[in-house]
């Protein structure tokens, strides 16, 4: 906690060096978050390239009272849920009927180099709607609390704890299936 | 079959590993770099004239910036005061930096109102750190690196993550293992000038203490320093910005030396 302290007020000060501690320290942690909820790494990549982006901007402006990786990680969440409604958009007028998984095709400018079990994750993170995914990473992975995501997504808690519940109780069919199978 | 504990519990532990390509690292990190470099010509272009209210506008960075001001100004009168004073000042710094214990009280807020902070600071002679703020208490061991600093919740005795703004005022009042005034003025904009020393009216204090004031360029930032005569040792800092009727009072004392288990955390932790 300490070293973020040090590591935003340096950046805030103008530091080089600070930025590129903070890219490095939590770029893994930013990019897998951002695969598991987009599962396409394509866009998981334009997602915490514009945080980060948006980030280095924000010396001046940035006001930060909570610890550092939550700010992250909480601009990769909402970034995500807008480029999720962006791919709804385009699916209802039907430009883009294309299904959104990790795939192992190399891309040439790829970023993200996707371990075999993200892959199998994302796909199967996947299958569930998005808000029920996007609350079970949260708080699972990203060690949010039911609160926080309820404040972070201007809904009601229990609104929260419901999507979590319905998430979970998907989750485990579809891997009690997969055993099953 | 598993349990919806159990699916939680997978979910929870993952490993899910990834890694980055490094040249892509590099394009985006370079990309960063010159945002920030862009960012930064924008804001001091724009916003020359209101730079402090940028840094006052973020309340943790308040209590820094307030010190970054009053201690730049400090070096200030090294540099522009009369002759005079300049010895005594360079004195007075050169004198802090030797002290092997103090005890800082900083009271910051705004005339009139009922808020302020209140932060405590003790330092030993080994230079480790005891500090105060609200709810916790902060140990430090500012001779070593990085993650030495301890914060407790007052009260249970247990460790807490966060505390509000001591452990970031400790990092900038105190780097490399040594208190020193000189540290801060790294951050701070140039342009402080106009520095003048004060003739203190002749009392029974003023034959004890010295008596220092400086005033930003180019806003009426103000800054009081008394120092002890004989000692020229620092006793109290007063800054005040007539502006929003913000004030940040510093006082110093030497006067008591803090038994070494003061400073040892577990030693709080098991009282």
């Amino acid at each position: 906690m300490l070293e973020d302290h040090v590591l935003i007020w340096k950046f805030k000060g103008g530091s080089r060096e600070a930025l590129c501690g903070i890219y490095q320290k939590y770029k893994k942690d930013l990019l897998r978050l951002a695969t598991v909820l987009l599962n396409n790494t394509g866009d998981a990549e334009d997602v915490v390239h514009d945080v980060f982006l948006s980030f280095a901007q924000s010396a001046e402006a940035l006001k930060l009272h909570g610890n550092l990786k939550s700010y992250l990680l909480t601009c990769i969440a909402n970034r995500a849920r807008n480029m999720n409604r962006v791919r709804q958009n385009r699916r209802t007028v039907g430009l883009d009927e294309t299904e959104q998984i990790v795939s192992d095709a190399k891309r040439p400018d790829e970023w993200i180099l996707c371990s075999e079990e993200l892959r199998r994750w994302s796909n199967i993170l996947a299958r569930l709607p998005f808000e029920q995914r996007e609350v079970i990473v949260l708080h699972l992975r990203a060690g949010m609390k039911f609160r926080q995501i309820a404040k972070m997504q201007g809904i009601s808690v229990n609104t929260v704890k419901g999507r979590y519940r319905y998430g979970l109780d998907k989750l485990r069919s579809i891997l009690n299936g997969e055993v099953e199978k | 079959m598993r349990s919806t504990e159990d699916i939680e519990k997978i979910v929870r532990n993952l490993d899910l590993g990834i890694e980055t390509n490094a040249r892509t690292d590099q394009v985006v990190l370079n990309e960063l770099l010159e945002a920030q470099k862009k960012s930064e010509k924008q804001d001091s272009a724009s916003t020359l004239p209101n730079i402090r209210r940028f840094i006052m506008k973020n309340s943790i960075t308040k209590l820094a910036a307030a010190a970054v001001v009053l201690i730049a100004v400090l070096i200030g009168i090294g540099h522009f005061g009369n002759s005079n004073s300049s010895v005594v000042w360079a004195e007075v710094a050169e004198q802090f930096e030797s002290v092997p214990f103090f005890h800082l009280t900083m009271y910051m807020g705004y005339d009139g109102s009922g808020e302020n902070k209140k932060i405590e600071i003790w330092k030993s002679k080994d230079s480790r750190v005891r500090a105060r703020e609200g709810d916790t208490v902060i140990f430090a061991d500012l001779t070593k690196k990085e993650n030495n600093i301890l914060i407790y919740d007052r009260s249970t005795k247990t460790m807490v993550d966060n505390a509000e703004d001591a452990p970031r005022f400790l990092m900038m009042l105190c780097q490399d293992g040594q208190f020193s005034i000189k540290t801060l003025t790294a951050s701070f904009p140039p342009g402080v000038k106009g520095i003048t020393s004060v003739e203190a009216a002749a009392t029974a204090a003023s034959k004890e203490t010295v008596l220092f004031e400086a005033k930003h360029e180019t806003t009426p930032e103000r800054l009081t320093i008394w120092a002890l005569r004989r000692s020229k040792l620092p006793i109290r800092l007063c800054y005040h910005d007539p502006r929003e009727s913000e004030y940040g009072d510093f006082f110093f004392d030497y006067s008591e030396r803090k038994d070494p288990s003061f400073f040892d955390p577990d030693a709080f932790a098991n009282e």
